[in-house]
């Protein structure tokens, strides 16, 4: 007879057979016993009369009238709580409790895991139309007023749905009482907080009960009925007064914000109704319904905090300053968020991570907060961190679907196509009624390189979705890789169709460099050029107006006219200085760009000179440097000094986005070009073609332009033919373009030779 | 009843040894099939991860990044399939809650009435005179993992796992004899 393999392991078999390891040692055990014939026989054997002991009823009732011996446990709770509270969600029930007061652990350990609540179901007792509204603001301004005391933790409803296994539309109070039974254990949550909007001679009131999981008791029961003066926020502002006294909480007695937190977020219950509404299209990466309904919280009550602050991610970033000017309304976590995204939007990413860190510290399930602590992540280049954050979001809530998407994003940033589409997988099984996910999807194959997969999948995504912006735009970005300019063309249409201004100059943007691909660059610089006077009159945001002044500044360069084109770069530079000041001014490098096309070295080492006493300081410089370096050395003919400087640029690159790859790794081959590295010319000229991003279409210029670098690269290593193959690209590219562009003037005789050569 | 090792097999199928992909696919087959049951204990749901799992390892196995061992990879492929099964029952429960038709879809174990009156018989033997394995089983049935019940009963899990290793020698020997030892 065989013996088991690995004994340690082995060991694990009974507590396998009875289905009660999980985790790490469930793994272990099964990868065991696909190498183990001893364990599997067993296992094999036993399976019938284990699958008995386990699901027969008739089995279990035999054990179950065995007297039991005094159990050194507590009490059962499962069975009992099956038994004994049939109807946990009749909140109305209103129980008679004795004098006696559940005390609150309030010893500094104890906080963080022993005072942990989830809110339940509340039901609508009124018959009101707008009652189901009410119920779901009256949880929510529960669960922020609670959650404002140091002394207790509020699971986010976010969480208890994930744990439940629950999207946003579905109803808890429909679910079995033991299922969220489930949930409050899996979420280490000691009460479960239930309660009921009700309706009394005509006014509103709300009832609350409180159990406590440990023993299954209903231990208080809470009620207010309002006046005439009285509306769900400050019903719910008293409720949790007496909620936090019943409970004894050492922060129970009213304060004075307690008193005047009447108005906590809002005044409006529409607008708070809207705010939610807001925060779900949100989590469905929806962002124009996001908007409408952020905006539309706002037009009830100008002085929401929380949808400024959501606005600023959504539309403009400049809002987070409202967001900070009505703060003092907000509840305690939320301003934190408010003060993280502001520092985030200052650049002063320390301070944006201390105060973030201090609010995971506080509020471990707030889910959102390892959502912006990993974008902050990302922009400081930490990509690990950024991952781990993600994972971490994920561990609350395994169906966030923002970290889903953001997770996958960052697998395809950097390289990891497997774990990309296994995430975005993931992503569509949580949602697969959504656009997002499946936009997501086509974004990682577009990354690398799969642009027919690509376009498959953001069409999937306009089939769950018309008119989902973020496919159509890429879309119109994919189609004009293909030179199909008329379905790009009327992809942007179709955006711009439902488009507020800001979205819709970014969009005239694209149009405008996807003329830039056609080479129609005269045509191009009419349009940026009446978008940026539009842009100047509506006041279109700072990062629009630099990308226009940028747009235009190459179209200029391209056509040879440097000292336009410095003129414009200096207007993006003054602009970021005065709107942004502590941004980097990473807009430097084309300057010193310009400068050496233009062989003004002197100028140019001046700017060097200024950055380089600023590298210390501000390390994200370095690339710059290096970028502006390599090009001075590239115009001084030293292309072993430029590929040095491009590949050191390409080093210190910020990673977080594809943000200044193109021009480096375009500049970089142009490098080896020149220094007669034609094998690294030809890696780094097709590495530009590997993936279909909107970094590549913005610079679709000089992405048509590396055909004709290409070609000559070609042509230097003797492959004619590819050679051909690039210069006709090019010019099938640019057909209809202008013709007094270099490049293409320069493909044109290069073709003529080889043609004439074979 | 021999089994191949699963290793030794990949690595004639990578080596491209004419029949191994075939006997890979048999030997995985035994083993998703009981892991499967194990985890799921309903054999005609079991039986479709199984054939879903394999469809899966054998179309990407050869195009598959496997870092670590091919039964650990395997084994993911697996463990998702089991997820994503208890993911559709949990909204296929859900729509049927929602209707009042729960008992459409409540679980199909299908108990052998001979083999269940003889356990039982047993059970109530081994639990009378055992009362550690007793209690351990009443919490297994309320659904505790390893460790609470350890947790509840103060003690350490190798002492768990040896009640239920006798336990188990117990059933075993009551089922072939009638009685305890």
């Amino acid at each position: 007879m065989s013996t088991c393999s690995n004994p340690k392991i082995g060991a694990l078999l009974p507590a396998y057979e009875m289905g009660i390891l999980s985790g790490e040692d469930l793994v272990a055990f099964e990868e065991h016993l696909y190498e183990c014939a001893h364990c599997f026989e067993q296992v094999q054997e036993f399976e019938p009369v284990a699958g008995h002991i386990l699901n027969s009823d008739k089995v279990k009732a035999g054990i179950s009238t065995i007297p039991e011996p005094t159990p050194a446990y507590p009490a059962k709770q499962r069975k009992w709580r099956l038994a004994y509270i049939p109807v946990f969600a009749v909140v109305l029930l209103i129980v008679i409790l004795g004098p006696w007061n559940i005390k609150i652990e309030t010893s500094q350990d104890a906080i963080a895991t022993a005072n942990r609540v989830i809110i339940g179901c509340f039901e609508d007792l009124t018959g009101r139309q707008d009652g189901k509204q009410l119920t779901e603001i009256a949880a929510h301004l529960l669960a922020n007023d609670l959650s404002e005391s140091e002394f207790l933790q509020v699971v986010p409803a976010s969480r208890v749905r994930g744990l439940l296994q629950m999207s946003e539309n579905d109803n808890i109070c429909a679910l079995p009482d033991e299922r969220l039974w489930d949930a409050a254990e899996q979420a280490n949550a000691r009460w479960i907080i239930s309660g009921a909007v009700i309706e009394q001679d005509g006014h509103l009131g709300l009832t609350s009960t409180i159990i406590d999981i440990t023993t299954g008791s209903s231990v208080f029961s809470q009620q207010v009925l309002g006046d005439d003066t009285d509306n769900v926020f400050s019903l719910a502002n008293r409720l949790t007064i007496q909620i936090r006294h019943d409970m004894s909480m050492p922060d129970a007695k009213p304060s004075d914000s307690d008193i005047l937190r009447d108005d906590v977020t809002t005044r409006s219950a529409l607008a708070y109704k809207y705010y939610l509404d807001g925060i779900q299209f949100v989590e469905q990466m929806y962002s124009d319904e996001a908007v409408r309904a952020f905006e539309n919280a706002l037009l009830h009550d100008s002085t929401m905090a929380m949808a400024y602050y959501y606005l600023s991610q959504l539309k403009d970033a400049r809002l987070i300053n409202k967001a900070f000017e009505y703060s003092g309304d907000v509840t305690t976590r939320e301003r934190m968020l408010i003060e993280g995204l502001r520092y985030y939007y200052m650049y002063n990413f320390d301070s944006a991570v201390a105060v973030l860190e201090k609010t995971i510290d506080r509020h471990p399930d707030e889910k959102s907060a390892y959502l912006l602590l990993a974008s902050i992540k990302l922009s400081m280049g930490n990509t690990q961190a950024a991952e781990m954050r993600y994972l971490q979001s994920l561990e609350i809530d395994p169906y966030y679907k923002p970290a889903l998407n953001h997770l996958a994003m960052l697998y395809g940033q950097i390289g990891e196509f497997e774990k990309a589409i296994l995430t975005i997988n993931r992503y569509i099984d949580v949602a697969p009624n959504e656009a997002g996910p499946y936009a997501a999807k086509g974004k990682i194959y577009a990354d690398f390189g799969e642009i027919d997969k690509s376009i498959e999948a953001f069409e999937t995504a306009l089939a769950k979705k018309k008119d989902f912006p973020e496919s159509l735009k890429m879309l119109g970005v994919l189609y004009s890789f293909k030179r199909e300019f008329a379905k790009s063309d009327s992809a942007f249409e179709r955006v711009i169709e439902t488009s507020d201004f800001n979205r819709r100059v970014w969009v005239r943007l694209y149009q405008a460099t996807m003329l830039s691909r056609q080479g129609r660059l005269d045509s191009s610089l009419v349009i940026i050029e009446k978008l940026i006077h539009m842009g100047e009159i509506e006041k279109a945001s700072t990062h629009f107006m630099i990308e226009a002044r940028l747009s235009r500044a190459l179209i200029l360069q391209a056509q040879r006219k440097y000292g336009e084109a410095l003129e414009e770069i200096q207007f993006a530079i003054d602009r970021l200085r005065t709107d942004s000041p502590n941004m980097p001014p990473a807009y430097l490098r084309y300057k010193i760009q310009f400068l050496t096309d233009d062989h003004r070295i002197a100028e140019a080492d001046s700017i060097l000179e200024y950055i380089r006493g600023y590298m210390q300081q501000i390390p994200s410089l370095t690339y710059v440097y290096h970028y502006g370096l390599g090009c001075r050395e590239l115009a001084l003919d030293n292309a072993s000094g430029a590929i040095e400087h491009f590949q050191r640029a390409l080093d210190y690159r910020p990673h977080e986005s594809m943000y200044g790859h193109f021009e480096t790794k375009l500049m970089l081959g142009r490098a080896y070009l020149q220094s007669g590295n034609i094998e690294q010319a030809v890696d780094a000229f097709n590495d530009l073609r590997s993936s279909y991003t909107y970094f590549r279409a913005y610079w679709s210029l000089w992405d048509v332009s590396s055909h004709y670098y290409l070609g000559q690269a070609y042509e230097k290593s003797g492959w004619y033919k590819r050679a051909a193959i690039e210069y006709e690209t090019l010019l099938q590219f640019w057909k209809d373009g202008d013709t007094n562009i270099v490049e293409r003037q320069e493909a044109e005789k290069r073709l003529a030779v080889l043609q004439h050569q074979s | 009843m021999a089994i191949e090792s699963i290793e030794s097999i990949y690595k004639e199928v990578c080596d491209g040894r004419p029949g191994a992909e075939d006997r890979l696919f048999k030997a995985l087959s035994v083993r998703f099939s009981l892991i499967a049951r194990k985890r799921i204990w309903d054999r005609q749901d079991a039986e479709e991860i199984v054939q879903d799992a394999l469809a899966a390892v054998f179309a990407g196995y050869k195009t598959a990044d496997i870092r670590g061992t091919f039964i650990t990879w395997a084994h993911m492929v697996l463990r998702h399939k089991v997820l994503n099964y208890y993911r559709s029952k949990a909204r296929h429960d859900k729509r049927f809650a929602q209707t009042d038709q729960l008992d459409l879809v409540s679980g199909h174990f299908t108990p052998d009435p001979t083999l269940e009156n003889e356990l039982t018989k047993c059970m109530q033997k081994i639990v009378a005179a055992n009362s550690m394995y007793g209690r351990i089983l009443i919490l297994v049935f309320q659904g505790y993992s390893a460790e609470e019940i350890c947790e509840r009963l103060a003690i350490t899990k190798a002492n768990c796992y040896t009640a239920l290793s006798r336990a188990r020698s117990l059933i075993k020997y009551c089922l072939k004899k009638g009685d305890i030892k």
